[in-house]
């Protein structure tokens, strides 16, 4: 769902990019407290996997589809502001390099994918994984992860509509139908890599204390 | 599992997703996209884009991919993919691992 130049008015894309920007600030403090050096490698590999995956549109009926944003992979190994800035990082690249998402919108994108996706997708990880006592953490990340998407989708058409682009009953019965499908995608994705991560190195979970690593 | 052979492992399936198999990637308009199509709003993102500098757009090598007004360029769509999976996978990879020795707790003294 990145959205291109020319969908949202100058007053939306600025005061977000402004937000993005705020985010940016509090993640990059907020890391440099709770980021383990041991961790911090893991940025690299999580931030190739999001991009390569979401390379990946998977057709989703009615000639739609959709791809794997990655918020919730992200957080879960590396924490909500590490999390946020891994996406950042993706967002700018597919921005500045693939013209992938416009300029102007980036802003807004990061906002959706990265502060969504990422630290509100974290919170509902968080919650779920209390509520459960932490015994199904993939299917609770599978979950958040769901919510992320629909979420985020629902936040893009609040933009639009904000913006004067398409009234707001219009677009967000729309984007919300339509991402509650991809999601599903998002919530297999992210299980089955966390599940594949987490089976070789259950201390990578983010919040468990590390062992000594290599 | 060591740390760095975890993090070789996975780089590889990046790799492999972003160069090999995104070659396989649906072609339909994402979520968004077919929104804005099937809503009548697609057209509010045909402005001229504030930034035009991006090297391989649409995740293609400009010139391997056929376009409507050159229709006589050779077909190199897979290497072009392969080129722009692979080439944008290992630029995040780096950017990652650069972000990430930025941003890390400092040792405490």
């Amino acid at each position: 769902m990145h959205i291109p130049d020319g969908f949202l008015s100058p007053p939306v894309w600025s005061s977000l990019t402004g937000a993005a920007a705020v985010a940016t600030g509090i993640s990059v403090t907020r890391c440099k407290h709770t980021l383990d050096a041991d961790k911090a490698p893991l940025l690299g590999m999580t931030a190739a996997f999001i991009f390569a995956a979401q390379m990946l549109n998977f057709p989703i009926g009615g000639g739609t589809s959709g791809h794997f944003m990655g918020g919730v992979l992200a957080a879960a190994l590396l924490g909500p502001a590490a999390g946020f800035l891994v996406l950042l990082t993706v967002l700018i690249v597919q921005c500045l390099m693939f013209a992938d998402g416009g300029i102007t919108a980036l802003g807004a994108n990061v906002i959706n994918m990265g502060l969504i996706g990422s630290v509100l997708g974290y919170s509902m990880y968080y919650l779920l994984n209390k509520l459960t006592a932490g015994k199904i953490p993939l299917v609770m990340a599978g979950v958040a992860s769901w919510f992320s998407i629909v979420l985020a989708a629902g936040a893009c058409a609040l933009e639009l509509a904000i913006s004067g682009t398409i009234p707001l009953g219009i677009v967000l019965p729309a984007m919300v139908v339509t991402h509650a499908v991809i999601g599903v995608g998002e919530a297999l994705i992210t299980a089955a890599a966390l599940g594949l991560i987490l089976s070789v190195r259950p201390d990578l979970a983010f919040g468990r204390k590390s062992e000594a690593l290599s | 599992m060591k740390t760095h052979t975890l993090i070789i492992l996975f780089l590889g399936i990046a790799l492999l997703l972003g160069g090999w198999i995104s070659n396989y990637a649906s072609q339909n308009p994402d979520g968004l996209e077919w929104v804005a199509g099937e809503q009548g709003f697609l057209e509010a993102g045909e402005v001229e884009p504030a930034y035009t500098a991006a090297p391989l757009p649409d995740y293609a090598v400009p010139g391997m991919v056929p376009e409507e007004d050159k229709p006589d360029t050779s077909d190199l769509t897979w290497l072009s993919t392969i080129i722009a999976g692979t080439g944008g996978t290992l630029l995040v990879f780096g950017l990652g691992l650069g972000l990430g020795q930025l941003i890390k707790k400092p040792k405490v003294a």
